[in-house]
């Protein structure tokens, strides 16, 4: 089944790639190619590799149990939420909080959990921000512009 | 001999203060995280790339670091996989298969010994050839024009799809999908807003480490995620951690044999370590195993991966630097790096800045005493680490994706977008997938599209220009051959033996 799927969803987008190839605005001709053959080309070759996948024997895949899914989907929005909320409230604040979250999520107790996100975001805090310079937000929440 | 001279300075060059630092710290760091699971030579480099900007490292000290996370996680990856059967990166799945064994029967401390002189003996072999070869590949190089490249890309494309994996479907459309990718943004010739949708973020395009970092590092999170939670990394008993002068010339010719072919394989771009792995692993099987004894624990097995992909890095190197071609994903990101610090590899650049490579060279010589050095002794400290349980090693891992990707525009948009690969990334290898091709799709596509526009501009349109030169008619040729490659290995066994 996942070869079907995989292949009908790189049709879609590939034929998704070609009207958008298509519709480019081009602000002066530069050369005899242009900006659109390229990428034409490839949404096309992209639909004739999709339709040879769609015809390929099925691999065995070893999809999670339901459980599964779920933990990886909440993990994958806890890094959403992350990215969002990282200029709000801070590196330290933020990336504490989801580190801990993960490992919680790996099966550390709760309270080792939180300590974890604790070290491991001030370990990293101090080796970015003092020891290579790179600046790390403080987070509007406390008062940063 | 010029060479010898420009050999000598770069001696000196890497002999400098920070540069021998630069080594140590990329052989140690490489080491590390070459051992952690899943975490590659790749997602160092990639992960490291925002911190040698941020200490303002010259283009040599920054490619020197570069190459010594390279080896070191050459190193690493095989420590890994021969303790605990988990493989760093796909490179040094084959040293597992005797490794793994010998170290279930307590040999673990020959297995990691070898694998550490394996590679150290294959290194220094492809250095060797590398030192001959790379000027005289470089002199080729300059009768490249556009037209030539373009060609010289699609060979490296085909090579790379037929030989990753047992889908050939899937890999070009992996490859495909990164050529793509490539295409966001502004064009090559800036002429258009290629499906940025209006978003500024995506006006320069997809920041390659964002990819690989998601592809990579956070499918390896979501990855680990799924299998059991609560399974806990046991470490076989490590015994002596030596290994005797009869098993050592017992492996000799296999370490001196992998490492040419490993070398050749390496140069070749497209191909890379893992590949070299399994062939020279395969060569030896067909030339010692009398007894059967590769796979259940012979010595030798070790030895003939391990050699062949430290040569096949090392091998790699050279269409990076002296065509500006990468050899394999690993170099691919190199490729990226350096011309982000501003150095552009290729023919130019054994004119325009030999210390930069002959730096390396020597530096790599360097490298690899020092990490013979730091291996023997530090491995059974080295294997501790694998001991730290999953919940504290996948956020850290997670963590240093996050800083890493945010430290390279000071946009949250990146981690969505990183995110989003992981996702994408998480599919795609439980789907079969293979992961490799997307980048280095990314990489060439640009190279590959301005080559082409500006070798058709040159000719006005005339297709013919592609096909015009010896050069792009010997390349088209080799490009055919590595498309149908396995094709013909299989027609040859068949005619060779009726």
């Amino acid at each position: 089944m996942s070869n079907r799927i995989a292949a009908i969803l790189l049709l879609l987008l590939s034929l998704l790639w070609l009207y958008q190839s298509f519709t480019l605005k081009v602000m002066f001709l530069s050369d005899p190619v242009g900006p659109k053959v390229i990428p034409m080309a490839l949404a096309g070759l992209l639909f004739l590799l999709s339709v040879l996948l769609f015809f390929q024997s099925e691999p065995a895949v070893a999809w999670p149990a339901p459980g599964a899914w779920a933990n990886v989907f909440v993990i994958l929005l806890s890094f959403l939420i992350y990215g969002s909320l990282l200029a709000f409230l801070g590196f330290m604040l933020a990336t504490s909080l989801e580190t801990a979250f993960v490992s919680w999520r790996f099966g550390a107790r709760f309270g080792l959990a939180l300590l974890t996100g604790l070290g491991v975001s001030l370990a990293l805090y101090i080796l970015f921000v003092f020891i290579l310079g790179i600046s790390l937000p403080t987070g509007t929440l406390f008062g940063a512009r | 001999m010029d060479v010898l001279q420009l050999l000598f300075d770069g001696f000196a060059i890497s002999f400098s203060p920070v540069n021998l630092l630069a080594v140590f710290v990329g052989a140690i760091v490489g080491t590390v995280i070459g051992m952690l699971p899943g975490v590659g030579p790749i997602n160092a480099i990639a992960i490291l790339i925002p911190i040698t900007f941020a200490l303002s490292l010259s283009p040599t000290t920054s490619i020197i670091m570069f190459a010594g996370i390279y080896y070191g996680s050459q190193y690493g990856n095989s420590i890994s996989t021969i303790l605990l059967n988990v493989p760093g990166t796909a490179s040094s799945v084959v040293t597992g298969f005797d490794g793994y064994p010998m170290a279930r029967q307590g040999k673990a401390g020959p297995a990691l010994a070898m694998s550490a002189i394996a590679s150290f003996t294959g290194s220094m072999l492809a250095i060797f050839l590398l030192i001959i070869f790379a000027p005289l590949l470089a002199q080729m190089a300059i009768r490249f024009g556009p037209a030539e490249y373009f060609v010289l890309m699609v060979f490296a494309f085909t090579t790379l799809a037929s030989l990753t994996g047992n889908n050939i479907v899937k890999a070009l459309i992996a490859a495909v999908f990164g050529l793509m990718l490539s295409t966001i943004g502004l064009d090559p010739q800036g002429v258009a807003q290629r499906f940025t949708f209006g978003s500024l973020e995506l006006y320069d395009g997809l920041d390659f480490v964002v990819v690989t970092i998601g592809l990579f590092a956070i499918s390896e999170v979501f990855q680990m995620l799924e299998t059991s939670l609560k399974e806990k990394a046991t470490v076989h008993k490590l015994g002596r951690v030596f290994i005797t002068v009869k098993e050592f010339f017992a492996s000799l010719w296999t370490m001196i044999r992998s490492a040419l072919s490993g070398f050749l394989i390496g140069v070749l771009p497209g191909a890379g370590a893992t590949i070299a792995s399994f062939v020279a692993y395969a060569t030896e099987k067909r030339l010692l195993d009398r007894e059967g004894t590769f796979g259940k624990g012979d010595i030798r097995g070790v030895a003939a991966p391990e050699s062949s992909n430290n040569a096949a890095a090392v091998g790699s190197l050279i269409p990076m630097l002296t065509l500006g071609v990468p050899g394999s994903g690993t170099t691919a990101v190199m490729l990226a790096a350096l011309l982000s610090l501003g150095v552009t590899p290729g023919p130019l650049l054994l004119k325009n800045n030999p210390e930069i490579f002959w730096g390396l060279v020597a530096s790599m010589f360097i490298g690899n005493v020092i990490l013979l050095l730091l291996n023997l002794p530090l491995v059974p400290l080295f294997a501790k680490i694998l001991l730290v349980p999953r919940w504290v090693l996948m956020p850290l891992v997670a963590t240093i994706s996050f800083i890493g990707v945010y430290a390279v525009k000071n946009s949250a948009f990146d981690i969505f977008l990183m995110t989003g690969f992981g996702l994408l990334g998480y599919l795609m290898r439980k789907t079969g997938f293979p992961l490799a091709p997307v980048i280095l799709g990314l990489v060439l596509g640009e190279l590959l599209e301005k080559n082409l526009r500006r070798a058709l501009t040159y000719s006005n349109g005339d297709l013919s220009i592609l096909f015009a030169s010896p050069i792009a008619i010997v390349l088209w040729v080799l490009a055919l051959l590595g498309l149908f490659w396995p094709n013909l290995v299989f027609l040859g066994k068949r005619l060779w033996q009726k």
